[in-house]
């Protein structure tokens, strides 16, 4: 027998028992996490010797990380194209839909022009959150279908400019964090 | 290594035994210990029947005069000796301490931790919390009749990795295990049994004590109890309200205070004596009687409440603000918990369970609260309540991450991760033949690191000459149950790795625990010597026994006959160790035998994590 690793053997999808695709099954994933949460979290060896609660400690960290994947539609769709064999590519690869960056130029004005927009911000503001959520989630739905097809390249195309729209839309929220104060 | 504890997780090597634990609330001014005894939670008062202990520690030339009543006693007679709220600066650099606590009196060291100046020189702010914590460990041995297994420490929920590493640090060198650190405002719903509830429930917790206010918003799903949301204002507390009763006395008596410490101090007393009054009665009679300074007069609940509703506004506020940080309104809260003495004020109450529109919990004493919560945990965490579902999820409170260059931070944990939590990053150099690289770990949300706090610095030496971006290293940031942080750097490509483990900057090394731990006990240097002996041999004892015990069941499934007569070996070359009268000798021997089973030990735990998984499709299906 082969000295096994506590973890790295099962893909995240294996360790929740959940079928390898990001469209997830969000409840069964909160309850696996409760299960597997109450065998493994530290507290649970909390008087047990060192070694134990080390080994407890990294079982627990690896299903957190796997929780925290899995539950936002972005990171799991990253992971999904990476179980393909794919990497999303660096941030240096600039290749990208002349359209869909003219757009994000577009919402990056005005996101600047709200700023001094005065009493009518906050309406503007609404309305490009609006625009933007619309657009990730009409993304988002493509590549679960392109993923689950296994249209890698398509897929990978699209995940970025999901990165992108999740960007800008950070963004936004932080502007109208700032209106809010 | 109790390997019997994979299969029945959280019960101890010998489950029928009680083991004692403790809970520690120790508090900006007050500080107290709880107990669980025959299923009840309660806090273990000092031979006077005093509960609550004084955080107030008193230094002469000999080290230690007092801690608790004596040194608050001191405190206005010897004030440059008697550290009292020294919760306040715990885990705080010398700039921290210096900016917001200017007139703490600091050596000026070039020391990496802040050094109080006293009669007995320089003490550290965690060396001042290890004798309070002292005091609490010798009344609950005393009181119990034996030595404490493990304890639970609470911490507010806004501390940081640096607060939390240095109380844990103080434990240490009090001689106490900790079993963990948890949230105050935790605890305190733990004490009102809300994690008893069947439906997911959001708490406040309400906390004004003597000196701070603090408002957390909790959620506990299924057991599980999560901090969405905490707030606070560090200089708000009972002492405000005793403080507007004397400004009160002062306007209505016409009598002036005139650099009197001695009529100060007695007015103070009139003050909270009219507060306490006021929590029962309609009208409070106040007598000033202090050298030629005489007065009487009667205070009442509405000029009172008067007195004081802009303290309880400001309260009220930062409950807003709170509840907005977790997207919540008023309406969402279900249970109000309410914590600290400065809660038994009628107009607080009132004004909280109005905002709230329920009423609020207030029937465990408000001071005790948070103590008998930790107690509750610390006993299910010792082991001594082996079917409890209570599963305590923590996250980091800020995000963790690194100096880049240019002085940007690149986080590597965000806030709000649920602990434990590992994660990993590669970084690469920027010079030629570069061969060190300097590491920076701050904590903040900030994009520029100056803007961030400043956790700790290490360098990763040794990277074998290449040119720049060609080495590949690797930061591991790991984040324990406690949120204790722990960063590791390996270099990759060449093979040749190097490892670096820090912590906060401004708390202290293993190696300055140590020795501190050496110092305070050098009268006493055999004892300690046959401490350890009888510990190493302890834990000999229960390794070997579970050991066994899990052979016994599990041994031909999970070894090969060359790994099984390896571990038998280990295993008798620890039982001679044992026998011994060297502890370094039993260390080791403890030691090897770990590092001989440790596959065991992992293929154990594998089949677990594949047992758990058949159990629950087996449920799963039908």
């Amino acid at each position: 027998m082969n000295a096994p690793q506590p973890d790295v053997r099962q893909n995240f999808f294996e360790l929740f028992e959940l079928p390898v695709s990001c469209s997830v099954d969000r409840v069964a994933l909160r309850s696996k996490y409760m299960t597997l949460q109450r065998q493994f979290h530290p507290d649970r060896y909390a008087a047990a010797d060192e070694q134990h609660r080390r080994v407890a400690a990294q079982i627990a960290a690896r299903v957190n990380e796997a929780h925290d994947t899995l539950i936002n539609p972005l990171k799991c769709a990253e992971y999904c194209l990476t179980l393909q064999g794919v990497d999303v590519g660096a941030e240096t690869d600039s290749s990208m839909d002349p359209q869909f960056l003219m757009e994000q130029m577009e919402w990056r004005e005005t996101l600047e022009d709200i700023n001094d927009a005065g009493d009518d911000a906050e309406r503007q503001l609404e309305s490009l959150r609006e625009d933007i959520r619309s657009t990730i989630e009409t993304i988002s739905k493509d590549t679960r279908a392109h993923l689950d097809a296994n249209e890698v390249v398509v897929a990978r195309d699209l995940i970025r400019k999901w990165q992108f729209l999740v960007k800008i839309d950070k963004e936004a929220q932080a502007v109208a964090a700032k209106l809010d104060a | 290594m109790a390997l019997l504890q994979i299969s029945e997780p959280g019960q101890s090597t010998a489950p029928h035994q009680h083991r004692l634990a403790a809970g520690i609330d120790l508090g900006t001014t007050n500080s107290l210990v709880a107990t669980v005894r025959s299923g009840l939670a309660e806090t273990l008062p000092d031979a006077s029947g005093n509960a609550m202990l004084p955080s107030v520690v008193c230094f002469d030339s000999h080290g230690v005069a007092a801690i608790g009543v004596q040194a608050r006693e001191q405190a206005a007679l010897n004030p440059h000796n008697t550290i009292s709220s020294v919760k306040r600066l715990i885990g705080l650099s010398h700039a921290e301490i210096a900016g917001s606590y200017p007139f703490v009196r600091l050596e000026s060291t070039d020391d990496s931790v802040p050094r109080l100046s006293t009669a007995a020189g320089g003490v550290t702010a965690i060396e001042v919390s290890a004798q309070i914590l002292s005091a609490l460990r010798d009344r609950a041995v005393a009181s119990l009749g034996g030595d404490l297994a493990g304890v639970v420490i609470t911490v507010p929920a806004y501390f940081d990795d640096s607060q939390r590493q240095a109380t844990k640090d103080a434990a240490q060198l009090a001689g106490l295990k900790v079993l963990r650190l948890i949230n105050e405002p935790t605890a305190a719903a733990i004490a009102y049994g809300i994690d008893k509830k069947d439906s997911d429930t959001t708490i406040a917790v309400y906390d004004l004590g003597g000196g701070t206010f603090d408002i957390s918003i909790l959620k506990l799903e299924r057991g599980v109890f999560e901090v969405l949301a905490t707030a606070g204002d560090t200089a708000l507390g009972g002492d405000d309200i005793d403080n507007a009763i004397v400004q009160w006395i002062l306007d209505e008596s016409g009598l002036g205070i005139d650099n009197d410490a001695g009529l100060q101090r007695h007015l103070l007393d009139v003050a909270r004596n009219a507060k306490h009054q006021l929590s029962g009665s309609a009208v409070a009679e106040l007598k000033v009687e202090s050298g030629p300074s005489a007065w009487t007069g009667q205070l009442s609940r509405e000029t009172f409440d008067g007195l004081i509703e802009s303290l309880v506004d400001r309260t009220i506020r930062a409950c807003k603000s709170t509840l907005n940080d977790a997207s919540l309104n008023a309406s969402d809260i279900e249970e109000v918990v309410m914590v600290g003495g400065s809660t038994r004020v009628p107009l607080v109450r009132e004004t909280v369970s109005a905002f709230f529109k329920q009423d609020v919990l207030t029937s465990i004493d408000p001071d005790e609260v948070v103590a008998v919560g930790a107690a509750l945990q610390a006993d299910i965490l010792v082991g001594n309540k082996p079917d409890s579902d209570l599963l305590l999820l923590d996250v980091v409170p800020l995000s963790l991450g690194i100096e880049t260059m240019g002085g940007l931070t690149e986080h590597i944990i965000p806030r709000n991760t649920t602990i434990p939590v590992a994660r990993a990053q590669e970084f690469t150099t920027y010079k030629d033949g570069q061969t060190a690289m300097a590491l920076h770990v701050v904590q903040g949300e900030r994009d520029l690191v100056q803007d961030c706090r400043s956790l700790g610095r290490f360098e990763l030496r040794g990277i074998p000459p290449m040119v720049a971006g060609q080495a590949r290293i690797q930061v591991t940031f790991q984040v324990d149950a406690d949120g204790l942080l722990t960063v590791a750097a390996t270099e990759q490509t060449s093979g040749v790795a190097a490892e670096v483990h820090i912590k906060p900057s401004y708390g202290l090394s293993d190696g300055e625990i140590e020795t501190m731990i050496r110092d305070s006990m050098k009268h006493a240097e055999s004892d300690v010597q046959l401490r350890m002996l009888q510990e190493q041999r302890v834990e000999a004892d229960r390794t070997i026994e579970a050991l066994d015990a899990a052979m016994q069941k599990d041994a031909e499934a999970f070894l090969s006959a060359e790994e099984k007569s390896q571990i038998l070996s280990a295993k008798d070359t620890l039982i001679a160790a044992r026998e011994g009268e060297d502890s370094d000798q039993i260390k080791k021997a403890l030691r090897d035998l770990e590092a001989a089973s440790q596959a065991y030990v992992a293929r154990r735990m594998n089949a677990t994590v594949g047992d758990l998984m058949r159990g629950t499709t087996i449920s799963n299906y039908e």
